[in-house]
């Protein structure tokens, strides 16, 4: 058969066939592998693309600050006053396997140099070169003229000699700074050097960094960007936005910090003492003013301090960590207790446990359940409320307080402590590792086995001994009577602000509602306080026990103390801790201030006293203190004849609670004959 | 005919021309200010973080403990800290709504007084 022009032969055809059945599976093989890189390991090959033409890099945020109080300068502008900055600063790394080995050593000689490094810290940046790693951290913490000075002379030294640029590198980080120095380093704290590995977070040593750090910590942003020499580092596209962390507005005024320090080291060196503090509050919103402590905590050299078990213990708030007995600062509340009984009492139809002008005999010491009998200072024969207050009887503590367990019981008398005056409840003020003292429970055992509370336990009690408080405790304690009979919750936190990226701010806490201290109940009624206030005023004139304690201008109400402190068990003869605690003016007062020197000298001075006495090393350091803060905050002296004899506007006539005070004096003559 | 078509064949492409090579110079432009983005990052970046370490160094001269040593000097010795009622508190931008008549009215009503101006 003859074939048809044009058409294939049918070898052609066979081939034909071969070659599209080829081509066909070509393609086939083509889209089946098309189909397992796409769809079968799709995710596979797009993390590989991505991994090498993208990189995600973080952002870094910046963690949440600590503010100063300003609003309590009246008619002053409220500026933001910061306690810690965080600045801007920059580590140091190498890639030594980018070096040439030749250049290593000069490398490390000359950063050395330009950063004035000590031999030792030069000899450990050399040892950095020669690990075989891709990145060795160097130095931290450069500033940013440093950073410049290495990256100019790195830029002329690496491009001849041909070593990448990016051999040494700085990842830019914050540094916790404090523009005041050591200025409330206890209370604030800081954070650690190195961070938590997962996290990127700040690892805070203590205090405020410690109990706010959930707040203040912040959250990393992250950021794509292309491995590209056209797409710099700062482009590309935002995954997450960093988020700051929130703020933490105070209630420490940094001047009013300033002087409080100033003052408690000035006290602590001239009582020879071992250490001291003072606390500051606002007796009734309980908004700690300033609380300073010497020897001082300086945050920025934190490392020091916990490598030196000397020195760990100032890095304390010993006003809330540290338990003592309140000694003779006790007294005042045990009056208003027994003049709460009185109260109680009258609800019941009952008479009075006792009269503040009664004549009590306070020359036997004797009581039920003791061995030996309870002594004060100087015998005193007969005392009413006034003159125990200013003569800081403890005869007559213990008689009033066994007058109100006969009638009343020592199940109401530890209830009226603890419901009225918190003891042996933390008070809840914002710093780590709060004592709650020790009010002891009748029944209960100590750890030596013998009862907290015995037959002449509330006797004790009476002159704060056998009970254990920490300051802010007393403090409260007292700011109730200053306040008027009101409850008040110590706190050191103004506010907590977070603010967001757009500007918008949101307040996570605000304790500057006013309904806040409206909700604070009345504990004590009115004629208590008063009476009480009234007794305490002549503390501080001649005849009490603290007139180094008197604010030259201004009236005042105060109680001293000077406690034994319990060292292995007994009372130290030696070591004392010596107090006072009041607050002016005693109209409207203005704060609350209590003064703590631990481990006064012990010595004698004549004509003076015994220089460990509360009156004698604490009571001074509160006239400085209260002066200068009444001064900054602009109040106008309210008793403007009380200064000292000598003075030009003294007039003992007209000067606060002198002609009071005159009258104890004949009184005490009267009854005691001296 | 034929050259009527030609003449608005070419208007068209003129007039495509003109768009597309605006849209590229817009691109171009576009793509220019992208590229000053990071620039202009950096430099925000580097003023906001030189405002903070000037306000770091300020806030240490301004240290209380400074300050009070510094008050403690004779050519400071007439400063005091005033009473409350002593400062006057104005309003921002009070001056410029009192006419200028009553000015003089003002300074003779009020006291010497020291004034905290800019305070709310």
């Amino acid at each position: 058969m003859k074939q048809l022009r044009g058409l294939p032969s049918p070898e052609d055809r066979k081939r034909l066939v071969w070659m599209s059945l080829f081509i066909f599976t070509i393609f086939s093989l083509l889209i089946i592998q098309f189909f397992k890189i796409q769809i079968v390991e799709g995710e596979k090959w797009t993390r590989c693309a991505k991994g090498q033409h993208q990189l995600v890099v973080t952002e870094p945020f910046k963690r949440g600050l600590f503010y100063s109080n300003t609003s309590i300068k009246v008619g002053h502008p409220e500026v933001s006053q910061p306690f810690v900055i965080d600045v801007p600063k920059f580590h140091l790394f190498v890639d030594p396997l980018n070096i040439p080995e030749e250049c290593k050593e000069e490398v490390g000689r000359q950063i050395s140099k330009i950063l004035r490094l000590s031999k030792d810290d030069g000899q450990k940046v050399q040892e950095q070169f020669f690990k075989k790693s891709r990145s060795r951290k160097l130095v931290m913490w450069l500033s940013h003229d440093q950073k410049e000075a290495i990256y100019s002379w790195w830029a002329e030294y690496s491009r001849p000699k041909k070593i990448p640029r990016n051999a040494i590198y700085f990842i830019q980080d914050y540094q916790r700074s404090y523009p005041y120095g050591k200025l409330l380093g206890q209370v604030l704290h800081t954070v650690r050097e190195d961070r938590d590995v997962q996290s990127h977070q700040s690892i805070p040593t203590g205090g405020l960094e410690l109990v706010f750090n959930h707040l203040l910590q912040g959250k990393e942003g992250k950021r794509q960007i292309l491995r590209s020499p056209r797409h710099p580092m700062e482009t590309g596209k935002i995954l997450s936005c960093p988020e700051d962390g929130a703020d933490v507005y105070l209630t420490i005024n940094h001047y009013l910090q300033a002087i409080a320090e100033e003052e408690i080291s000035k006290a602590v060196k001239n009582a020879n003492a071992k250490g001291g503090w003072a606390v500051l509050m606002d007796p009734r919103t309980g908004e700690i003013l300033a609380l300073a402590q010497y020897p001082w905590f300086d945050p920025a050299n934190y490392r020091s301090y916990f490598n030196d078990p000397a020195k760990q213990e100032n890095t304390k708030v010993k006003a809330v960590t540290d338990p003592y007995e309140p000694g003779s600062t006790m007294k005042p509340l045990t009056i208003a207790i027994c003049m709460k009984a009185n109260m109680e009492l009258k609800k019941q139809g009952k008479k009075p446990i006792f009269f503040p002008d009664e004549k009590v005999n306070t020359a036997n010491g004797q009581f039920p359940g003791r061995s030996r009998p309870i002594k004060d200072t100087h015998v005193h024969h007969f005392l009413n409320m006034n003159l125990a207050l200013q003569k800081s009887s403890n005869i007559y503590m213990a008689r009033m307080i066994q007058r109100v367990i006969d009638a009343l019981g020592e199940a109401w008398y530890r209830k009226a402590l603890q419901d009225v005056f918190g003891f042996g409840i933390k008070s809840g003020v914002e710093i780590p590792s709060e004592s709650a003292g020790l009010l002891p429970t009748p029944g209960k055992l100590n750890p030596n086995g013998t009862l907290e509370w015995s037959r002449p336990t509330p006797f004790s009690m009476a002159f704060g001994h056998n009970v254990l408080v920490n300051s802010i405790q007393m403090l409260r304690s007292y700011a109730i009577l200053a306040n008027g009979g009101y409850d008040v919750k110590p706190t050191l936190v103004r506010k907590i602000v977070h603010t967001e990226r757009d500007g918008t701010q949101k307040v996570l806490l605000d304790n500057t509602d006013p309904q806040r201290v409206k909700s604070f109940a009345r504990l004590l009624e009115p004629e208590i306080v008063r009476q009480v206030v009234k007794a305490l005023k002549p503390v501080t004139k001649p005849g009490g026990t603290a007139a180094k304690g008197e604010i030259y201008g201004y009236t005042e109400a105060g109680k001293t103390a000077t406690t034994e402190k319990i060292v292995g068990g007994t009372y130290s003869k030696k070591d004392h801790i010596s107090t006072f605690i009041g607050f002016a003016p005693v109209i409207n007062p203005r704060f609350v201030l209590m003064i703590a020197i631990d481990e006064p000298e012990k010595k004698y001075v004549p004509g003076v006293g015994s220089m460990q006495m509360g009156g004698n090393c604490a009571a001074p350091a509160f006239r400085e203190i209260g002066l200068r803060t009444l001064q900054y905050l602009g109040v106008e002296p309210d008793d403007p004849y009380g200064y000292p004899t000598g003075d030009p506007r003294s007039d003992p006539e007209k000067a606060d609670s002198m002609k009071e005070v005159k009258a104890l004096k004949e009184l005490y003559q009267q009854w005691n004959g001296h | 005919m034929n050259k009527g078509i030609l003449t608005r064949i070419l208007v068209c492409i003129f007039g495509f021309g003109i768009c597309l090579y605006s849209y590229v110079d817009k691109q171009n432009e576009v793509t220019r200010l992208r590229l000053e983005i990071p620039y202009i990052a950096n430099q925000i970046k580097d003023i906001s973080e030189e405002n903070t370490r000037l306000q770091y160094e300020i806030d240490q001269f301004e240290n209380p403990q400074h300050l009070m040593e510094l008050a403690r000097h004779s050519e400071y010795s007439n400063l005091k800290q005033p009473f409350v009622r002593e400062i006057v508190t104005v309003q921002e931008g009070l001056a410029l709504v009192v006419p200028s008549e009553d000015r003089a009215d003002i300074g003779q009503s009020r006291p010497k007084v020291t004034l905290a101006i800019g305070a709310k």
